[in-house]
């Protein structure tokens, strides 16, 4: 019966395919939880591995949450709010992965409610620690109105009034959720620029540069995602107008962020500087030098930016497809880079060490079957979402009704 | 030696960004084609 679901209807299918991946997942967390950190190629040396990237990588991709709302809700730019929405939920899904490789990478997972308790206000780890909290509860108050119009839950009376009454919040939520994302989304660039003990992060302008790339990377995926869905599922969420609109957009910012990048290794290196000018380098010839050239300069860049801009006047959304999906594989490989260059370069040391301390980091198999289940996760949470929540029905072929009075497609 | 090291570059670059860029482009293409099929859904 179950088999046969499974093979006639591919979304089950699809279903059963990220089942067994976090069936893995959980295996792997299952070691990590039992046996420490001792399970994985972390040290103490490379304390932050794969589970930084995914981690880093959700959060900057679920930016266009707090960028869309903010545009929506506050500019009074009512057509976004159908992208808004996608965003949101994205977002949503977002930081409940982080929070996910946070219980993985904290070491004692039993602990993690230590950072709200005990305060250390000098942390910048505990700013990130409290925005990304209250965040993830702005969060859940925005997708609270989608969930409760599900047909089952009609029943209880009180609890869909209580939902709309949080929608109409909806523009005090953005201003929280901006003021709360604009802190910890900056405050991650931060926590990577004030470590003087690792030349290639020490820079004043790591929060700058994170808070810029993750607008552009949560922006494009929110488009890339909303495209999938739409292809997949054979209906409209977001008119193509207002799809060109936000690529445009997000090009734009890239532009900026590229602009910013490129000032910030020329004038930044000017000259020789100890420890960043071997990280330049090694970034830029070494290992790291084809998908720093490749995917986060050239492809996820330059190329992503100039597609993402001429799709609207192109009317392409081939070249709106590719252009997303470029800028947010670019904001991945970045994470990739800036987290696997810090902890494989030697450790700055003052006085300079004869034999500088350095080691090597890949991520094992427990790393990666958890990073894979945590992204699986997510994935079926998405699927799930698009699928049955009434806000995400959008225009439907066929005869088949669209979208609720709550949920237009134009506002 | 010199041609060996020129063969493996351009081999690492198809490897490393030809290959995973292939299936983007190739969904990007299907994902245009049915968007542009189905303008009447459009609101």
């Amino acid at each position: 019966m179950v088999l046969r679901t499974i093979r006639d209807n591919p979304f089950w299918a699809w279903v059963a395919f990220l089942a067994v991946v976090i069936a893995l997942g959980l295996f792997a967390a299952l070691q990590v939880f039992t046996r420490g950190l001792v399970a994985t190629n972390l040290s103490d040396l490379a304390p932050w591995g794969l589970w930084i990237v995914v981690d880093l990588s959700t959060i900057a991709l679920s930016a266009g949450a707090f960028s869309l709302s903010a545009l929506a809700h506050l500019l009074g730019r009512d057509e976004l709010k159908p992208i808004a929405r996608v965003a949101v939920f994205i977002g949503l899904l977002g930081y409940g992965g982080a929070m996910l490789c946070l219980l993985l990478d904290i070491g004692r997972p039993e602990r993690f409610w230590h950072g709200w308790v005990y305060w250390n206000v000098h942390s910048m780890l505990w700013e990130v620690t409290m925005c990304i909290t209250f965040y993830f509860a702005v969060l859940l108050l925005e997708v609270f109105p989608m969930v409760v119009d599900l047909p089952f839950l009609a029943r209880f009376r009180w609890l869909n009034r209580f939902g709309h009454r949080i929608h109409h919040l909806a523009p005090l939520l953005a201003v929280a959720g901006m003021g709360l994302s604009l802190l910890h989304q900056s405050s991650l660039g931060g926590t990577y620029g004030v470590v003087a003990g690792r030349a290639s992060l020490f820079r004043a302008t790591m929060p700058l540069l994170f808070i810029v790339s993750a607008v552009a990377g949560g922006m494009a995926f929110s488009v890339q995602m909303t495209l999938i869905v739409q292809w997949l599922g054979r209906r409209i969420l977001v008119p193509r107008q207002i799809l060109f609109q936000v690529g445009q957009i997000a090009g734009a910012v890239l532009l900026v962020y590229l602009y910013m990048r490129f000032w910030d290794s020329t004038a930044g290196s000017y000259g020789y500087v100890p420890g960043r000018s071997e990280a330049d380098t090694a970034l830029t010839t070494g290992a790291f030098g084809l998908v720093f050239w490749g995917w986060e300069i050239i492809l996820g860049g330059v190329v992503a930016a100039v597609l993402l801009i001429a799709a609207r006047i192109r009317q392409s959304i081939a070249m709106l497809m590719i252009g997303a999906a470029l800028t947010v594989a670019g904001i991945i490989a970045n994470r990739w880079n800036t987290t696997m260059l810090a902890f494989t370069q030697p450790l700055a040391t003052n006085p300079a060490l004869t034999d500088p301390v350095v080691t090597r980091y890949f991520p094992n198999w427990i790393e990666w079957a958890a990073a894979l289940g945590i992204v699986a996760t997510l994935t079926l949470l998405f699927s799930l979402g698009m699928h049955f929540l009434p806000a995400f029905r959008g225009g439907a072929p066929a005869g088949q009704e669209a979208g609720g009075d709550s949920w237009s497609l134009t506002t | 030696m010199e041609f060996n090291h020129l063969i493996g570059n351009i081999a690492s670059i198809l490897l490393y960004v030809g290959l995973p860029f292939l299936p983007m482009l190739l969904v990007a293409i299907q994902v245009g084609r049915w968007h542009d099929a189905n303008r009447h859904l459009e609101p």
